[in-house]
């Protein structure tokens, strides 16, 4: 009898702790975001070729306001990547190159920040070309001295074709772009 | 002695009859899922190219909360609800610290105890939670609300849907 005592009161503790489980799915979504900026925001580069002093000099290239910073957010599915490209708009005057150089990253930002395509120096023309590439999620910070500064300048690479008389304003366009 | 035995007999058929399975009247427990799979991280929450999200932190709305009732027929019957989280979803991004989920309680009846709870941290490696213990009344059905919060929102972390599961084991 005592046995079955025990055993009822050991059922009764048991079916007392009767329990109910039900779970649900907390989830969240992230979307791309593919943002780029120019640092000062519209300003324009002069670029300007002056002639030589005295004779036999060779003619000195004169810059206002030849830098630029590039800012940029990105947010990218796993394993894919964007680069930054750059082209002209516009025919730059005969006798000089438009070049560009570019920056190794500074700043306040944080990721996957790419890295400018080969030394850094690109030789301008109306094909698009790659300034950085390999960037993923990054931010880079807003402002100047936050990512990558971008130098123009002219290089004389034919004297004689060169005509002082001549001016050119030129367009250009950055586009952050999916790799492929 | 046999007096002794019918009761816990008694006592035996009134719990085994508890279990909440929706088929016992005794005890019922709902849980109305709330959508928060709707919640998306807006990007012009970026003021500004260059910099992340402006907020890092992102609470669900009304329409994306748990809702969980529980029906009762017991008389001051104290419920224990333990709140854990499932660690076998491979969607959950590793490698971000800062990416927390967060969930707090709250409830419209005024026998929960101890109410409202601030946001806490759910661990992603099936850790528990919280007991959340509240007396219940007979007949009646008791509401709880649980709220989530994301916490570490940045453009570092992949484009993605990201996913967990959320226990709720209500225990009497």
């Amino acid at each position: 009898m005592k046995q079955l005592i025990f055993i009822l009161c050991g059922l009764c503790a048991i079916s007392s702790y009767a329990q109910v489980t039900e779970s649900v799915t907390a989830s969240f979504t992230l979307n791309e975001v593919a943002m780029l900026d120019l640092e000062p925001s519209n300003s324009t580069v002069t670029l300007n070729l002056s002639s030589a002093i005295e004779a036999g000099e060779m003619a000195t290239v004169e810059t206002t306001n030849n830098d630029q910073w590039i800012n940029f957010s990105s947010a990218v599915f796993e394993n894919t990547s964007r680069s930054i490209s750059i082209n002209i708009d516009g025919q730059v005057p005969s006798g000089i190159n438009l070049i560009l150089s570019t920056s190794k990253y500074t700043g306040n930002g944080k990721g996957a920040l790419g890295e400018p395509v080969g030394n850094g120096i690109l030789t301008l023309n109306n094909t698009l070309q790659t300034v950085i590439s390999n960037i993923r999620g990054a931010y880079t910070g807003d402002g100047i001295n936050n990512g990558y500064k971008l130098t123009y300048s002219l290089e004389i690479y034919d004297y004689k074709l060169l005509d002082f008389n001549q001016t050119a304003t030129l367009s250009i366009t950055l586009t952050l772009t999916d790799s492929i | 002695m046999k007096k002794l035995i019918f009761m816990c007999f008694l006592a035996i058929s009134n719990n085994l009859f508890c279990q909440g399975n929706g088929n016992g009247d005794s005890f019922t427990v709902t849980v109305i899922n709330g959508n928060m799979a709707n919640i998306t991280i807006p990007i012009n929450d970026i003021t500004e190219a260059g910099n992340d999200y402006y907020n890092k932190d992102y609470e669900s709305d009304l329409g994306s909360q748990t809702e969980i009732l529980i029906s009762s027929t017991f008389q001051n019957q104290l419920f224990t609800v333990i709140i854990n989280r499932g660690d076998d979803d491979p969607a959950w991004p590793l490698g971000f610290p800062d990416l927390d989920l967060q969930m707090k309680v709250s409830s419209s009846s005024s026998l929960i105890s101890p109410g409202y709870q601030p946001f806490k941290s759910i661990p992603y490696n099936n850790g528990s939670l919280s007991q959340f213990s509240f007396d219940i009344g007979g007949n009646k059905i008791n509401q709880m609300i649980v709220d989530y919060k994301i916490k570490g929102i940045s453009v570092l972390l992949p484009v993605n849907t990201y996913k967990t599961t959320i226990f709720f084991t209500i225990m009497m």
